[in-house]
Order: structure tokens, then C-alpha cells, then sequence
């Protein structure tokens, strides 16, 4: 029997992170992955803002960043009649997330409002960022991959999981026993279907759906400067798709069909079609696929928690997908780090499904809502939209204002990215009066308990994200006359409850009103947790509460 | 006639939804909970004016003939035979093939088809 702190069931993107961000915090993992290799199939095709924010915390978002689209290639989404045009749209300039990441993290960078994430997008296939996560995974002391191996079932009691699990080339068998089992193992998750979970919501709304993954080397020549835009949605009379190029740097494409080929329909004849115009191409694998919208009803039991796609399962549009399950990898693993390091509190655990499963379904919401204004973008859609008439040409602009008013919605939701909120959780010191607005489009700098921390730039050039503890809390001062004595109490109050606590000051008088208060206590996942003008008469009380004692 | 005829076999059709959709409302839990949802007008037509719609209203679902001039969302089908055909099909993929094909256009929100497609799946007899 193997023994580990924590087994993880699943080795994509996901997992992976997961055991990164417990290695960040001293703890050791096992990931089990039933599959020999990573996924050759580009699958996801953008790691959004916040999960950069959380790949940089691990050091990583520089690797991610070079394995993917290139800092000066575009992010556009357009709308046209084909690949080669014409374009009714092209989303470039009105928001950042369009804009080359250099340009973007310049933008950022100058900010000094909160208003933007630490880091911008990255548009990068799955095929090409999980050969990232995996070799840094291997090299981490802390975290034991074996590929090829598959859960076949687990017990658990008081004091941990047992966990068998046997080769699917060589059908060896091996247990485990670790103090927290993880399933991170996907739509059919294993973990989730022997705890008898199901998932909420009605499967298949949609039906079935195709994907096409094609190579093209001449594809690029119809754009300006040779770079494919990140999405082309493609819409006239008899055709519609969405053709995602996932990095302007490779010749990998995916072509997405809203419904199955017809018997007899070629591959090559909808690829064609979506171009627009005879190129050469290469068709590496195609099939149905069925988008839903799905969260499990519960994200665990007692040791056993899931992540991922076995907690939710969304249609694609808005890149929620892994995304979400990212920012669960990163709630769980400071609590069972927490835990483990002996200063996370008995409740602590069961705040991970109070906290993360509002947001599932919110973000849930979001992609529905996404799926139907990317058809919606369709719909004004007539026969006359391709003449060469002034009426034909009225179509193409309604139809490009359409897309913008409808598909932006896909794209800049900085609300639903970054300005989710934790706000009714149990080790969130709760205040009193009406909570600010959190839409889902705008995100609005907030440092409500429960927030996520807006992140800014220091006078000294430093990013103020960069500064927080990664495994413990930090105590944000904000303005120049703290009460020295009152931080001595919280500091000795946190080191005899063995809880981590980093001071860090801000001292940058600009930057007062956006952190709106002259304390805040900050988690290891960035979000604030307590607020204050003057720190707590009795810290220890508030320490309890937000490590769940 | 053939078409007069099938614009009746619309007529009926939907009239057989509506049914299905108020006995399910009545057994379903997660239909009851969908029916407090939000409030819409969801039709079915022909582009020669054939069809009907659906009222979701403060947590009641009525089934009216006729076209209504404002709903939230419209299936404008070419021909009644083409709607009877996707709507009776048991490929989920029905709606959208037709609506790429061309013998379907939409308007409005698709939320609220997105709604109706469930709650459809709900009462479609197992």
C-alpha cells in the first residue's frame, strides 16, 4: 500500500493544478491518470484571466504563456460569411482581453483603479498547456504522477481513504491510503458516480454537436499579418460554425458545427465550406459531442471532494469549463493544506462546497446565457445577407452589430472571471449594510468580505498580488498609521494558533480608495476574508472564524 | 391541401404539448421549479401565420392558438410539415439542423427555447 497525504483521481488540467497549489503549500500528493499520455486533442482553448492570476501564484503563467499564442499575436473574435470573408465584425479593440497579451498586461499594468486582473488571457490549447502542468508536476518532489493507472474503487473512515486503483495495460493492482481522496477525473467522473452524486439540471438540451480538428498551413494567409484570429464565427444562408484557431503561432484548427454531418456530408466539404475557399487541409479527428449544463448536486462526502468537470459540466461558451474547476483546485488546496498543517479547523473542509457550489451554478447561468446570445447572433440571418445590394450590406452591418451586442458577452464578463464572491460562507467575517453590486458583464472593484482581492501595482513596481502569502493569510495595511499594537495582537494570536500570517503595506496613497478599508485580511486564495478600519478587539475570535475552528 | 392539412396536424400538435406540458408541471419537481422561473411568451408558427404559443406567467403555463404579435421567442418554421417533423423526431438535434438548414428561422430570446426545450424532456411520455 502506498501512502500519501492526498490522492488525486485524474491528471489533466485540473488535477494537475490541483497538486501544484498543495506542493506550493508543503504538501505531497499522488495523481492517479488513466490515460498513457496527455490529450492530443486541442479540446479548451483559452486559460482565462483568473486562472492566469492563479497560475502566476504557482510561477507558472511565463511557461504557460510561451507554450501558447504568441504575446504579440491577437485574441480577436470576429463574425463573417467564411474564413475568407466577408467579416461583419471583428472584436479587437473594445476590450482588452482582444488585445495581444503585451498590450493587454501593459494596459494592466498601468492601471491604478483595480479594475483589471493581474493577468490578462491566454489563448493556448489543452493538448499544449497540459505538457506544461504534467512536466512541472514531475519535477516537484511533492507530487507523484502515474499515468496509466485507474480507479476502481475507495473506502473511507475517520482517519482517511483507501483507495484501489489497478494498470490499464498490465491490470496490476496497488492501493493507497491518504488522509483526502480528489476526484478530478472529468464528466464520468469515477469518484463522483461511487459516492452516488448526480449532477442538477436536465442533460442534453441541445443535442448533439461536431467538432473537426484540422491542420492548415495556408489558413493564416487570410488574416492581416498572417496571424488567424482566435475565433471566426461563421454565419450565412445554409452554414454556421465557429472556427477556433487555439494559438496564431501553430496550424492546429478546430472547426465547431451546431449540428452532426448528414449521411454522405464529407468532412473536407464542411471544412471547405467553413473556409470559404479551396486551401489545403488535414483532417486529424472529428466527432459529436453533447454541450450541458450541469453541477453536481453536492462537491463531496466527509475525505472525499471532487473538482473540475466532475463537479460541472458547461457548453463551452464563455471558457468556463476548466476555468471554473481551476479556481476550485485552488479554493480546496489551501483548506486541505490547512487542515493538514494542523491549523485548518473542523468546519473548514465542508466551506469548500459552500463556497464553490453557488458559484458552479452561477457560472452555470452565465454559459446558458452565453450559448443563447451565440445563436441569438445568428438570427437576423436572410438570404440577402451576402448581395451586393445596399440592403444586402445593411444585413452585414446588423449582423455584425448583433454579434458584438450579443457574443461580447462571451469574451468580457470580467464580473463572472474575477468578481465572484464567497460572500455567505461560514470563515467570511460578514459586515453589515447592503453588499455591492456584482454583475456578471462588469467587474467592480470591491473588497467586500468574500471578494477577490482587486489587484493593483505598487509605487515600488511591485504587483500586489506577488507580495500575498501563498499558504497562509496576509494582513493588507492600507494608508501610513497603523496601529502597530493592535498588529502585534493579530500576529501573536495567529502564532499561537500556528496559523501563517505575512504583513504586507501598501503605502501607496492613490491606492487607498480601492482597497477601501485601512485592514484587510486576505486568504491564500486572494480572497479578503475580514475588512476593518481598526483590527478586531479580540483577533484570536475572528482567526477562528476564518480557519473554519 | 396538403399543407392546410398539415397546418392542422400543427394545430394539434401543439394543442398535445400543451397537455403534456400541464400534466407534467403536475408531477415533475424540477418542471414545478422551472415554471417560477421567469415569465415568457414561447410560439410556434408557419410563415403563412399557422401555429401558437405558450404562456409561462406567474408560475402558470397556458397553451393559446394563434399567433401572438410580441413573444419573447418565435420558431417561424417554413412549413408546417417541417415543424411537426423536428418537433416529433426523437433526434435532439432536430431543432438546430432545421434552423441550419434554413427551414426555421428564430427570434428573441433563446433562453427561453432553451427552458422550453427541458421542459419538454420533462414531459415527453418514458
Amino acid at each position: 500500500m502506498i501512502n500519501t497525504p492526498v490522492m488525486i483521481i485524474g491528471g489533466g488540467p485540473v488535477g494537475l493544478t490541483l497538486a501544484l497549489c498543495l506542493s506550493l503549500q508543503g504538501i505531497r500528493s499522488t495523481i492517479i491518470n488513466d490515460r498513457l499520455t496527455t490529450t492530443t486533442h486541442p479540446k479548451l482553448d483559452v486559460v482565462n484571466c483568473r486562472s492566469m492570476e492563479i497560475y502566476r501564484q504557482l510561477g507558472l503563467s511565463e511557461k504557460i504563456r510561451a507554450a501558447g499564442n504568441p504575446l504579440d499575436a491577437n485574441q480577436i473574435s470576429a463574425f463573417a460569411a467564411s474564413a475568407s470573408g466577408p467579416f461583419f465584425s471583428v472584436m479587437s479593440d473594445r476590450h482588452f482581453i482582444y488585445r495581444p497579451v503585451a498590450d493587454a498586461n501593459k494596459a494592466i499594468r498601468a492601471s491604478r483603479d483595480g479594475a483589471f486582473p493581474l493577468e490578462s488571457m491566454q489563448r493556448i490549447a489543452q493538448m499544449h498547456l497540459e505538457p506544461v502542468l504534467l512536466d512541472e508536476a514531475r519535477r516537484d518532489p511533492n507530487i507523484d504522477v502515474q499515468m496509466g493507472w485507474r480507479l476502481y474503487g475507495f473506502d473511507q473512515d475517520e482517519t482517511g481513504v483507501t483507495a484501489m486503483a489497478h494498470h490499464v495495460e498490465t491490470g496490476t493492482v496497488c492501493q493507497y491510503r491518504s488522509d483526502y481522496l480528489i476526484g478530478c477525473d472529468g464528466p464520468a467522473s469515477r469518484v463522483r458516480n461511487f459516492l452516488n452524486i448526480d449532477y442538477d439540471g436536465t442533460r442534453d438540451l441541445l443535442g448533439e454537436l461536431f467538432i473537426i480538428h484540422f491542420r492548415s498551413d495556408e489558413i493564416a494567409a487570410l488574416y492581416p499579418n498572417g496571424q488567424p484570429y482566435w475565433h471566426t464565427w461563421i454565419s450565412r444562408p445554409g452554414f454556421s460554425g465557429l472556427l477556433v484557431s487555439p494559438d496564431a503561432s501553430r496550424n492546429d484548427y478546430v472547426l465547431h458545427r451546431p449540428v452532426v454531418p448528414k449521411l454522405n456530408e464529407r468532412l473536407e466539404t464542411i471544412v471547405a465550406a467553413a473556409l470559404g475557399t479551396e486551401l489545403k487541409f488535414e483532417i486529424i479527428q472529428s466527432g459529436p459531442w453533447r454541450p450541458q449544463f450541469l453541477v453536481a448536486q453536492s462537491f463531496g462526502r466527509d475525505r472525499v471532494f471532487l473538482a473540475g468537470d466532475a463537479t460541472h459540466q458547461y457548453m463551452p461558451t464563455g471558457g468556463l469549463g476548466m476555468n471554473t474547476g481551476i479556481t476550485e483546485a485552488h479554493n480546496l488546496a489551501w483548506k486541505i493544506a490547512a487542515v493538514l498543517n494542523g491549523w485548518g479547523g473542523a468546519r473548514l473542509m465542508a466551506t469548500y462546497e459552500d463556497e464553490r457550489l453557488p458559484i458552479a451554478r452561477r457560472n452555470r447561468q452565465h454559459v446558458r446565457q452565453c450559448a443563447a446570445a451565440a445563436f441569438e447572433a445568428n438570427f437576423p440571418k436572410t438570404d440577402a445577407l451576402l448581395d451586393q445590394t445596399p440592403s444586402g450590406a445593411a444585413e452585414r452591418a446588423l449582423m455584425g452589430s448583433t454579434f458584438e451586442e450579443k457574443v461580447s458577452r462571451l469574451y468580457e464578463s470580467m464580473g463572472i472571471e474575477i468578481g465572484y464572491r464567497y460572500d455567505q460562507s461560514s470563515i467570511i467575517a460578514r459586515e453589515q449594510g447592503p453588499a455591492p453590486d456584482y454583475p456578471e458583464i462588469d467587474y467592480i472593484p470591491s473588497t467586500w468580505p468574500g471578494a477577490r482581492l482587486p489587484s493593483t501595482y505598487l509605487a515600488n513596481g511591485a504587483a500586489l498580488f506577488d507580495l500575498l502569502s501563498a499558504s497562509g493569510f496576509t494582513l493588507v495595511v492600507n494608508g501610513n498609521s497603523p496601529d502597530t499594537g493592535e498588529m502585534e495582537k493579530l500576529s501573536t494570536a495567529a502564532t499561537v494558533r500556528n496559523v501563517p500570517l505575512a504583513v504586507v503595506h501598501i503605502g501607496n496613497p492613490d491606492l487607498e480608495p480601492v482597497y477601501e478599508r485601512q485592514y484587510l485580511l486576505v486568504r491564500p486564495d486572494q480572497h479578503v476574508c475580514w475588512r476593518g478600519n481598526s483590527l478586531p478587539h479580540d483577533p484570536g475570535k475572528l482567526l477562528d472564524q476564518v480557519r473554519g475552528y | 391541401m396538403g399543407q392546410f392539412f398539415d397546418s392542422l396536424r400543427l394545430h394539434l400538435l401543439l394543442r398535445v404539448i400543451g397537455a403534456l406540458l400541464s400534466r407534467a408541471t403536475k408531477t415533475s419537481v424540477r418542471l414545478k421549479q422551472m415554471l417560477t422561473e421567469e415569465n415568457f411568451i414561447f410560439q410556434i408558427r408557419t410563415s403563412n401565420g399557422a401555429g401558437g404559443h405558450f404562456v409561462l406567467k406567474q408560475g402558470h403555463l397556458r397553451y393559446h392558438a394563434g399567433v401572438h404579435s410580441q413573444p419573447d421567442f418565435a420558431q417561424i418554421w417554413r412549413t408546417p410539415r417541417e415543424a411537426i417533423q423536428a418537433m416529433t423526431s426523437s433526434d435532439e438535434s432536430a431543432m438546430l439542423r432545421a434552423f441550419d438548414a434554413g427551414a426555421c428561422r428564430m427570434e428573441g430570446r433563446f433562453l427561453v427555447a432553451l427552458w422550453f426545450n427541458e421542459a419538454m424532456k420533462l414531459a415527453r411520455p418514458k
